[in-house]
């Protein structure tokens, strides 16, 4: 009757055990996403350079021509290498695109990045860029692999996550009056679906909530609004702390 | 659970091979692309199998509309989307369908409904979620519409903005392809395509140009639509899944029935349990002598107990005790150590005890000084009327009210100008007495622009209450003589003599 599963469920977590047994989850961010914040990027670092090199151009009057076009050539050098070494290696970890869509890199262990692995990956945008400048073999790599890694970030050693909690429209139905303990031990997973019934449980209709209660009714021992009341009083139960 | 899968074989709901929980739009984006990954074989192999002779045939049938083959390729995107829809949705429930399932569901998947696909929803941006309704749950017209719009409301615009980013990656695709295969041949060949290339936007006329390049640009298409499609059907069925998770509890139906099954079989295998060891016992009973049969309970029961004794007899079940005293903390402990100061011996406890007491005594000196600087608080009652320092007001509505331009009894100088007949002055003397002593005595912080309707409100808001009614008596009768000019009868101020509510003005007079 139990079968075990021959592989884990697919998911885009990874979890990672800190000291002490604690574990958490990076949420990892796909091409999708990343290729907005990319774009985003583009536009600030296209914008800068074109703001500053006009206002550079007026200042030539002053300064002399070779010295503006030098400041600029400089300019475009630092948006080009260092724009994002410097931002993913300061405290947010993300250049300006990546924080506007909740993006961060951090070292596979969750850490924060080093400078170094900032310098790495980032260098490696010649690489993942190729054919310059279609990004063909990063889209290829983030494609293939299961952590969706570039190739900057496969020697780097790093990986880009959301960085925010996901903001989701939930309901929770009003607490029930009596707290009921379940007749048998639940697993972690079944007690997270009678936790999330009650918390989403808002969103849905009266029906779609017994008819959603009806196919636990072996763990509630009744069907309809008692079987619901049942389980929601369950949900209540682990809620509290024992 | 209405999702009937083409060719439905049975499907079990419980064996979802995917984390289905409520997510962000791009994150089940993500878990669209894992899946599509994940299966990117089985999905190549159909899409070999299908859409490639599809793609053949359309090339024959417009072998010589090169420029009509790109548009129709493109146009059919819908029918192609089905092929990683069937794989994807069926692997999600843990049964990847076969080649031979595939094939056998061909003609239904590029027939079915075709009219619809590619000319109704063909521009729907959010295409990609809609797609499994239509295919998956097989509705259609009304249904279709409100079923759709319901699911649009979670991941609507993620819909959207994956068909959008799906569009730029394909196109970064297809240039990277070229791009590649630029940089790989001899330098000479692939400058004569640039010359072609740059032919293409210099031609006025693009009928006139080589068919090849339009073959080859056909090719280009095809391939990035085969490598990005199935990331991109992959992620609107993800989306799709992340809707009805967030619009009806699909994460927790499934949870639910996965905890149904796991219950019935664990009912189930206690049943059998239960049933071999009846069996057991009764083999038991078979075999064993009467006697033995007999005392089998109370030996089993003192088997056990000694097992019992024996386990908890373990280092394990030991409890350990430990007494530590621990120090109460109290609040006046600094008093106790105080006073036994005789153990802390030598010069420098001696020193310590004669700071300690002299700062006590310079502290209690200090406060004596600051209760006796502050003796007024507790003379008025607690209530401070008027800080002490402040100048007293010398001088009302023109009127000398210091104690020293009045007589030390107010009371009988008055009836002896009233005997005198200067009655302006007998009241006078009443009037003014009556505010210099509020002033002096009560603190009552009358100023010296009030007028005698302000002094009388005043002297209403003290709460004590034979002052007020006398001094309204006075203040009228005042008011009566000074500015009416008018005489006042000998019964008014005798009573008012009388009735003289007033402290004596005497002793603040000598210390002013």
């Amino acid at each position: 009757m139990l079968h075990g599963r021959q592989e884990p469920r697919l998911d885009t977590l990874q979890s990672i055990e800190l000291a002490e047994g604690v574990e958490i989850h990076l949420r990892m961010a796909g091409p999708y996403v990343r290729v907005l914040a990319y774009l985003l990027d583009l536009l600030i670092r296209g914008g800068v350079s074109v703001g500053v090199g006009l206002l550079l151009m007026l200042a030539g009057a002053v300064l002399g021509f070779n010295v503006a076009t030098g400041l600029n050539m400089l300019l475009t050098f630092f948006l080009m290498f260092f724009y994002y070494i410097l931002f993913e290696a300061g405290k947010h970890g993300a250049s300006p695109g990546k924080r506007v869509m909740g993006l961060r890199v951090v070292d596979t262990s969750g850490a924060p990045i080093s400078f170094g692995q900032s310098f790495i990956r980032n260098m490696l945008r010649f690489a993942d860029g190729m054919p310059i400048p279609f990004y063909g073999f990063g889209l290829l790599s983030m494609l293939a692999t299961q952590r969706f890694q570039r190739l900057g970030d496969l020697l780097a050693n790093t990986v880009v996550v959301y960085d925010r909690l996901p903001h989701l429209q939930m309901a929770a139905l009003p607490p029930v009056l009596e707290s009921r303990a379940p007749g048998v031990p639940l697993t972690r997973e079944e007690q997270a679906a009678l936790a999330g019934f009650r918390e989403r449980g808002g969103m849905w209709s009266e029906a779609r909530r017994i008819e959603l209660a009806d196919h636990a009714s072996e763990l509630s021992g009744a069907t309809g609004v008692t079987g619901m009341s049942r389980l929601l009083g369950m949900a209540h139960w682990l809620g509290e702390k024992h | 659970m209405s999702a009937q899968v083409e060719g439905g074989t049975n499907v079990k709901l419980e064996d979802v091979t995917a984390e289905v929980r409520p997510r962000v739009p791009w994150e089940s984006i993500d878990l669209g692309c894992a899946l599509a990954r994940r299966h990117m074989g089985s999905i190549m192999k159909a899409w070999a199998l299908t859409i490639f002779p599809l793609w053949v045939l359309l090339a024959v049938v417009l072998r010589n509309h090169p420029v009509w083959f790109i548009v129709c390729t493109w146009w059919l995107k819908p029918v192609y989307d089905r092929v990683p829809m069937l794989i994807v949705s069926r692997a999600l429930f843990g049964e990847v369908p076969s080649m031979k399932d595939v094939v056998h569901a061909l003609p239904k998947l590029l027939s079915k409904r075709l009219w619809f696909a590619l000319v109704v929803g063909r521009f729907s941006p959010a295409r990609s979620l809609s797609l499994p309704v239509s295919e998956l749950e097989g509705l259609r017209g009304v249904a279709y519409r409100q079923r759709v719009n319901l699911l649009e409301r979670n991941g609507g615009e993620g819909a959207t903005m994956a068909t959008l980013v799906g569009l730029l990656l394909e196109v970064a695709v297809g240039f990277s392809m070229v791009l590649l295969v630029f940089m790989m041949v001899p330098s000479d060949i692939s400058g004569r395509w640039w010359q072609g290339v740059t032919e293409f936007f210099q031609y006025s006329d693009v009928g006139e140009l080589d068919a090849g390049f339009y073959w080859a640009v056909a090719v280009v298409r095809l391939l990035s639509i085969t490598l990005m499609e199935p990331f991109y059907v992959s992620a609107g069925f993800a989306l799709y899944i992340n809707s009805r998770t967030l619009t009806e509890g699909w994460d927790i139906e499934l949870a639910f029935k996965r905890l149904g099954a796991r219950l019935e079989g664990l009912r189930n295998s206690k049943g059998l349990m239960l049933m071999a060891m009846i069996t057991m016992s009764l083999g038991v009973m078979m075999t064993a002598p009467v006697s033995y049969a007999a005392g089998g309970e109370t030996d089993a029961r003192d088997l056990r107990q000694t097992q019992i004794q024996e386990v908890l007899a373990d280092e394990d079940f030991k409890v350990h005790h430990r007494l530590v005293d621990v120090p109460v903390e109290s609040s006046n402990r600094w008093l106790e150590d105080l006073f036994s100061r005789s153990d802390v011996s030598g010069f420098m406890g001696v020193i310590g005890s004669l700071i300690f007491y002299v700062v006590l005594a310079a502290g209690i000196v200090g406060l004596v000084y600051l209760v006796y600087r502050n003796r007024h608080v507790f003379t008025s009652g607690g209530r401070v009327l008027s800080l002490p320092n402040q100048p007293k007001t010398r001088e009302v509505m023109g009127l000398n009210v210091s104690p020293e331009s009045l007589p030390d009894d107010v009371v009988s100088a008055a009836r002896e100008a009233w005997r005198a007949g200067d009655s302006q002055l007998c009241l006078s003397l009443l009037y003014r007495g009556a505010i210099a002593s509020l002033i002096h005595r009560r603190h009552l912080p009358i100023e010296k622009g009030d007028t005698e309707g302000d002094c009388l409100r005043r002297v209403e808001l003290m709460s004590d209450t034979p002052f007020e009614a006398y001094f309204s008596e006075l203040t009228r009768v005042w008011v009566m003589v000074a500015y009416g000019k008018r005489q006042p009868d000998d019964g008014t101020i005798q009573q008012l003599c009388e009735n003289w509510p007033f402290d004596q003005l005497s002793i603040e007079r000598s210390a002013g």
